[in-house]
């Protein structure tokens, strides 16, 4: 047997798994919590915890998303808003310079022809 | 896995030794190695939902008792797990002492490395796992595993060697 077989052997016969300190188990279960970890079946569990978790995001997304496109609406009518009443403020006052101005066409007509 | 806090306690009675004996030869002090074990218990009790069979958790157990007493020994204070301070640690804390003087030779031999080392050779000859079945726990290349393997063989041939030296003269 040569100095490298020597060496794994001896590695294999000291390094059987040592004992724990006594009472180690009955320290470990009493530091555990007092309920189990969960009461649902495993493997629901796994399944559905995912699934939920991404409708979840999902309905966010899907609520960030509307509230965006409405708020979005909102503006686009006020501001159309916004500008109808500015033509139609627009138009009045086209209107009543148009009146003046016939006015005093009309006026100087008649001064001249006087 | 472990519907029960009976059962669970059959788990922890059957792989106790196995998590106990690794955190102990990565940590080198019987105290630490115990908090570790038990952390390692509770983290297994947490996450025993997820366990499907004996092998998985077998290899969940290894891989987590390395993992958390490699963390706890790099949390210590640099000084005190360098090879060449550890036996000055050693001599300041007396409790620590008396469990080393108990340790074997090779124990010792083994705090002398550095710490993935000690966690190779340990899955090695321990846990009696091959190359690439220690590359998986550890999550490292195979040829990583058997780089720090060779070293770690080569340092503990000499550290024998030295310690022979030192006994033939004292002799």
């Amino acid at each position: 047997m040569d100095e490298h077989e020597e060496l794994q052997r001896l590695l294999h016969r000291e390094l059987q798994a040592r004992e724990a300190p006594a009472g180690f188990s009955a320290r470990v279960m009493a530091l555990l919590p007092q309920t189990p970890p969960s009461a649902i079946p495993q493997t629901t569990q796994r399944f559905w915890l995912p699934a939920l978790r991404w409708t979840a995001a999902a309905l966010a997304l899907m609520g960030i998303a509307g509230g965006g496109y409405w708020e979005h609406q909102r503006r686009e009518r006020i501001a159309g808003e916004r500008a109808r009443g500015q033509v139609i403020l627009a138009l009045h006052i086209s209107a009543a310079t148009l009146h003046d101005v016939l006015h005093k066409v009309v006026k100087d007509a008649k001064g001249d022809a006087e | 896995m472990a519907g029960s806090t009976l059962e669970f306690r059959e788990i922890v009675e059957a792989h106790q030794a196995r998590v106990y004996s690794i955190a102990y030869r990565i940590l080198g002090d019987r105290g630490t190695a115990e908090e570790v074990a038990q952390d390692v218990f509770l983290e297994l009790y947490r996450a025993i939902s997820g366990i499907v069979s004996d092998e998985h958790l077998t290899a969940w157990l290894r891989r987590v008792a390395v993992h958390r007493a490699t963390d706890a020994l790099r949390r210590r204070p640099r000084a005190l797990y360098g090879a060449a301070e550890f036996g000055d640690w050693m001599a300041k804390l007396s409790h620590e002492a008396a469990s080393f003087a108990l340790a074997s030779e090779v124990e010792k031999l083994l705090l002398t490395l550095p710490p993935t080392q000690r966690a190779v050779v340990l899955l090695r000859y321990q846990e009696d796992l091959a190359p690439p079945e220690i590359a998986q726990v550890l999550a490292m290349p195979l040829a990583t595993v058997k780089s720090h393997l060779q070293r770690a063989l080569k340092s503990l041939r000499a550290g024998a060697q030295d310690r022979l030296k030192e006994y033939t003269r004292r002799g």
